[in-house]
C-alpha cells in the first residue's frame, strides 16, 4: 500500500467534512454576551485550516490538527460552540508546536475503511 | 472455607474514633441475611454489574452511529468489521441535549467504519433506513442545507429509542435512554427518566418522558414548539425559554427542572452533574460550572433524584499540555488528579464537604465516549476517549446475585431494595436485573467506580457494630459511643484489562517496578474518614463557598476533618489466588465509635505514595499534567504520544493505562444518640415514596 497516497486520500475525505460550516443558518443558539457563537467557531476553524495547510501533508502534526478540526466541527454541529473553539485552539497549538512528529524509523498507523493508512518518519 | 482476613488497625481515624489493640482473630462473617461474604466463587454471578451512562454518537457530537455504537458496547468478541466489542452489562445512552445536524443512522467518515460516510438529515429525509423513516424535522426550523438540525427530543423519540428497543432485545441487556443535560446556568449533567421505557417487555413503551425533560429544560434546546397534536398545538406545556437566562436566573431553571423530576419521577430518574470542574467555577453572568452551593440546591430540590456527581471521561485526551478528562488549565483544579476532578480527588474537597453534611451524595464514573481522536473507531489506540466498558466501569448491585451461591441478595443492605417493586420493569426473560436496579443502585450509593479494571465486579466494603447487620456503601451504621466497629474489605484484581500495550508502566518504572500496562496491579487501598457536622441551611454561613479556576481551586478545603485514616498495602492483605489467575485481597480493621457521626470511603490505585510526577508522599494524586515529565522509553511506546525534547512522554492512552484508580462510595456511621443523618432521612423518603406508588 502506498502509505503517502492513501494518507492524502484519507485526509482529504476526513477534512472535506470540516468545510461545511460556512452556512450562517446553523442551529439557532441563544448565545449570551461573551459566549461563543457560530461565527466565532467558523472563524476559528478557518484559522486552523489555514495553519494546517501551510505544513506538509506528510506531517503527523498536520494529521493530528485536522482531526482536532473535525472534532471542532462535530461540536458545532451539536450547537456546542465553546467545544468548537477548544478543539480549534488545540489544532492551532498542534501546528505551532509540532507536538507530534515521527523520527526516522517511527511509524504511525491508523485504520481506514479498507485497510490502514501509515505515516513514516522523518516528517519534520 | 473462608480465608483468614488479616486484621489491620485503623491507626489515624477521625476524631470520633479511638484506636484499639490489634488482634489476630478473623472477622466474624456472621450468619445474618445481610452477610455479603468476602469470598466470591468465581463461577457464581457477580455481586455487581458494570455499566456506563454518559456517551455519544453522531446524533450529537460523537463519531459513530447509534446502532454501531450499541453493537460494539453490548456485543462480545470481535465486531464483524473488526475491533473488539466490550460486552458491558448495562448501558445508558446519555447523549447531549439540544440538536444535531448529522443523520445518526450513519457513522462519521472520520470513524473509518467500512461503508459509512458522514450523512446529514438534509440528505435523507423521507428515506427508510434501518427501518426508520424520518419524514420531517419537527419543531422550530433551524439551519439550512447540511446544517439543518433535528431537535434532540425528536431524535430521542424517533431514532435512539427504536435502536434501543432492538438492541436491548437482541443482546438481552438493560439499555436505557438517558441524556447529557446541558444545564441552564451550569456545565452538564447525566439525566435518566426510565418511567415508560420497557424495551424488553411485551409493550416496549417509549422514551417520551426523557424526551419531554430534554425539551423543557435543556439549555441548548431552543425549540419552542415541540411535538404537536392533530390540531397543531404543542403538547408539552411549561417550557421556560432559555433566552436571556444566565447565572442565578438560569440556575433557578435548573432547580425547577430537578423539582419537576422529584415531583414526577422521584424513584425513576436521576440527575448527576458531570465533568463539573471543566468550565471553571460558576459564573453569575454566563453558563459555566458549579459551586458547592449549587450541588446543595439541587440535592435539596431533589433529595431522591439529585444524589451525586460524575468524574470526567475523555481519559486519553491528556497531551503534553495536560488535558486529560478534557480539562484545561481553566478547570477548577487546573486539570485532573488521578483521572478525577479535584472535587472528588481532593481529601477534604467538595465531595467531602457534601458528605460532611451527611448528604446522600455519591460519585460515579462513565466514559464520555465520543471518538478515538486521531484514530478510527476500530483502532485499539486512542488520543481522546475510550469505549464504554473499555476503560471505565460503573458498578451497581446485580439483582441476579443471590444467597443460593452462599451469598446475600442484598449486598449488606437493610431492605432498601423494597422499592424495586415499584419501579418500571422491563425484564421478561427470567433475568431479575432491570433498569430500575441501575437507578436504585445509584440512588442508594451502593456503587463503585473503576478505571482500567484495577479491581473486579465483586468488591466488598462493609462495616458493622457489635450487634446487627453489616452496612455497605450508602448505608448508615448506628452504634453506641464506645462500640467496636468492624470494617471489612475484599477486592479481586483481574488478570488483564483492555489495554493494547504489554510494555511496562512508565510511571512505575520510575520506582523500579516492572508491571505491564495490560495487567492490572493494585498497590494499596486508602480508607478515608471525615466527620459529619450536619446539614447547612440555605443562606447560612458556609452554604456558599467561593470557588476558583485553575490550581487555586485545588487549595479549597470544604471538610477539614477528612483524612486518610489508613493506607493498606496489598502486601499486607490476605491474598487468595483464584483459578483464573486473578487475586482476591481481603483485610479487616476495627475502630471504636466516638460521639460524632462520620463516614468512611475508600479508593485504591496502582501508584505507590511518592511516585514521582504522579502521587504525593501520602499517596494523593498530583495534577495529572505532571505525568508528561515522564519519558515513555520502551521501544514499544506508540508514536502517537506527545514529544518533548525529542522523547515520547506519558500522554494520551498510555497515561490513562498508567495512572489507575478506583473510588467507592461511603459508609456512614452515626452514634445512636445523634439525630438521623440526611442520607438516612432521604433513604426513608425513598421507602415512603415506594410504598405510596
Amino acid at each position: 500500500m502506498d502509505g503517502r497516497k492513501t494518507m492524502l486520500q484519507f485526509a482529504f475525505a476526513v477534512f472535506s467534512g470540516a468545510l461545511l460550516l460556512n452556512s450562517p443558518a446553523m442551529a439557532e443558539g441563544v448565545a449570551e454576551p461573551g459566549e461563543p457563537t457560530l461565527e466565532d467557531c467558523t472563524k476559528a476553524l478557518q484559522d486552523g485550516r489555514d495553519k494546517a495547510n501551510k505544513i506538509s501533508a506528510k506531517s503527523l502534526s498536520r494529521y493530528f490538527a485536522e482531526r482536532f478540526l473535525q472534532n471542532a466541527e462535530a461540536e458545532a454541529g451539536n450547537g456546542e460552540f465553546d467545544g468548537c473553539l477548544e478543539y480549534a485552539e488545540k489544532a492551532i497549538d498542534e501546528i505551532d508546536n509540532r507536538w507530534h512528529w515521527l523520527a526516522p524509523g517511527e511509524t504511525f498507523r491508523v485504520m481506514t475503511p479498507t485497510g490502514y493508512m501509515e505515516l513514516r518518519g522523518d516528517d519534520r | 472455607m473462608l480465608p483468614r482476613s488479616k486484621i489491620i488497625m485503623l491507626t489515624a481515624a477521625s476524631a470520633s474514633l479511638a484506636m484499639v489493640g490489634a488482634t489476630t482473630a478473623n472477622a466474624d462473617n456472621g450468619n445474618d441475611r445481610n452477610n455479603n461474604s468476602v469470598v466470591h466463587h468465581r463461577d457464581a454471578p457477580n455481586p455487581y454489574v458494570a455499566g456506563d451512562m454518559h456517551n455519544h454518537n453522531t446524533c450529537t457530537d460523537g463519531s459513530v452511529s447509534v446502532g454501531y455504537a450499541l453493537d460494539r458496547i453490548l456485543g462480545s468478541g470481535t465486531a464483524a468489521a473488526g475491533g473488539p466489542n466490550f460486552d458491558i452489562d448495562w448501558f445508558t445512552l446519555g447523549n447531549h441535549g439540544g440538536s444535531g445536524n448529522r443523520d445518526c443512522r450513519f457513522s462519521d467518515t472520520s470513524a473509518a467504519v467500512p461503508g459509512e460516510t458522514t450523512t446529514y438529515w438534509n440528505n435523507t429525509l423521507g428515506q427508510t433506513i434501518d427501518g426508520i423513516t424520518i419524514g420531517s424535522l419537527k419543531g422550530t426550523p433551524s439551519g439550512s442545507g447540511n446544517n439543518r438540525v433535528m431537535w434532540r427530543w425528536q431524535n430521542i423519540q424517533e431514532i435512539e429509542w427504536p435502536y434501543i428497543v432492538r438492541r436491548s432485545q437482541q443482546y438481552n441487556k438493560v439499555v436505557i435512554e438517558g441524556l447529557e443535560w446541558i444545564v441552564p446556568g451550569h456545565e452538564h449533567a447525566d439525566v435518566g427518566v426510565i418511567t415508560g421505557q420497557n424495551p424488553r417487555g411485551r409493550h416496549v413503551g417509549s422514551a417520551d418522558n426523557m424526551a419531554k425533560f430534554e425539551y423543557l429544560y435543556d439549555r441548548n434546546d431552543n425549540d419552542l414548539i415541540g411535538p404537536v397534536d392533530e390540531s397543531g398545538n404543542s403538547v408539552w406545556a411549561g417550557k421556560i425559554s432559555n433566552a436571556g437566562l444566565v447565572g442565578d436566573n438560569a440556575h433557578q431553571k435548573a432547580v425547577t427542572a430537578v423539582t419537576w423530576l422529584q415531583s414526577h419521577y422521584p424513584l425513576s430518574s436521576y440527575v448527576v452533574p458531570t465533568h463539573s470542574e471543566r468550565q471553571g467555577p460558576f459564573s453569575s453572568t454566563g453558563n459555566a460550572g458549579y459551586n458547592i452551593e449549587h450541588f446543595r440546591d439541587l440535592n435539596n430540590a431533589g433529595p431522591t433524584v439529585a444524589f451525586g456527581i460524575e468524574s470526567p471521561g475523555h481519559f486519553a485526551e491528556g497531551g503534553v499540555n495536560g488535558g486529560s478528562g478534557s480539562y484545561g488549565s481553566g478547570a477548577v483544579g487546573g486539570g485532573t488528579y488521578g483521572m478525577q476532578g479535584i472535587y472528588t480527588a481532593k481529601i477534604g474537597g467538595l465531595w467531602d464537604g457534601m458528605l460532611g453534611e451527611g448528604r446522600n451524595f455519591f460519585i460515579y464514573v462513565s466514559s464520555d465516549w465520543h471518538s478515538r481522536g486521531s484514530f478510527g473507531a476500530r483502532d485499539t489506540s486512542t488520543t481522546a476517549d475510550f469505549w464504554p466498558g473499555e476503560y471505565t466501569k460503573l458498578y451497581v448491585p446485580n439483582s441476579n446475585y443471590d444467597s443460593q451461591d452462599g451469598h446475600d441478595d442484598d449486598h449488606g443492605g437493610d431492605g432498601k431494595r423494597s422499592d424495586k417493586r415499584h419501579g418500571n420493569g422491563q425484564g421478561n426473560d427470567g433475568s431479575d436485573f432491570e433498569s430500575r436496579d441501575v437507578v436504585d443502585g445509584m440512588r442508594q450509593g451502593n456503587s463503585y467506580s473503576v478505571n482500567a479494571d484495577i479491581i473486579g465486579p465483586d468488591m466488598v466494603f462493609r462495616a458493622r457494630g457489635p450487634h446487627g447487620d453489616w452496612k455497605t456503601m450508602g448505608e448508615t451504621l448506628v452504634v453506641d459511643p464506645g462500640d467496636m466497629i468492624t470494617l471489612e474489605m475484599a477486592v479481586t484484581v483481574p488478570t488483564k484489562n483492555n489495554s493494547p500495550y504489554g510494555f511496562n508502566n512508565p510511571l512505575l518504572e520510575q520506582l523500579g517496578i516492572s508491571q505491564p500496562l495490560n495487567k492490572p496491579y493494585l498497590d494499596h487501598i486508602d480508607l478515608i474518614t471525615g466527620n459529619i457536622t450536619g446539614v447547612i441551611a440555605p443562606g447560612a454561613p458556609g452554604y456558599a463557598v467561593p470557588n476558583a479556576a485553575g490550581t487555586a481551586g485545588e487549595a479549597i478545603v470544604y471538610n477539614p476533618s477528612t483524612k486518610i485514616a489508613k493506607q493498606v498495602a496489598t502486601s499486607s492483605m490476605t491474598e487468595t489466588r483464584n483459578r483464573d489467575g486473578s487475586s482476591r485481597f481481603t483485610f479487616t480493621t476495627r475502630m471504636k465509635a466516638g460521639s460524632t457521626p462520620f463516614y468512611i470511603r475508600t479508593r485504591g490505585t496502582n501508584l505507590p505514595p511518592a511516585t514521582p510526577n504522579a502521587t504525593d508522599g501520602e499517596g494523593n494524586p498530583l495534577l495529572d499534567k505532571n505525568n508528561v515529565n515522564v519519558v515513555c522509553a520502551d521501544p514499544a511506546c506508540p508514536s502517537h504520544l506527545g514529544k518533548v525534547n525529542n522523547t515520547l512522554r506519558v500522554t494520551n492512552d498510555v497515561q490513562a493505562w498508567s495512572n489507575v484508580w478506583f473510588y467507592a462510595n461511603p459508609i456512614f456511621v452515626r452514634p445512636a444518640n445523634q439525630p438521623k443523618l440526611l442520607v438516612e432521612r432521604n433513604a426513608e423518603l425513598a421507602e415512603r415514596l415506594a410504598d405510596r406508588h
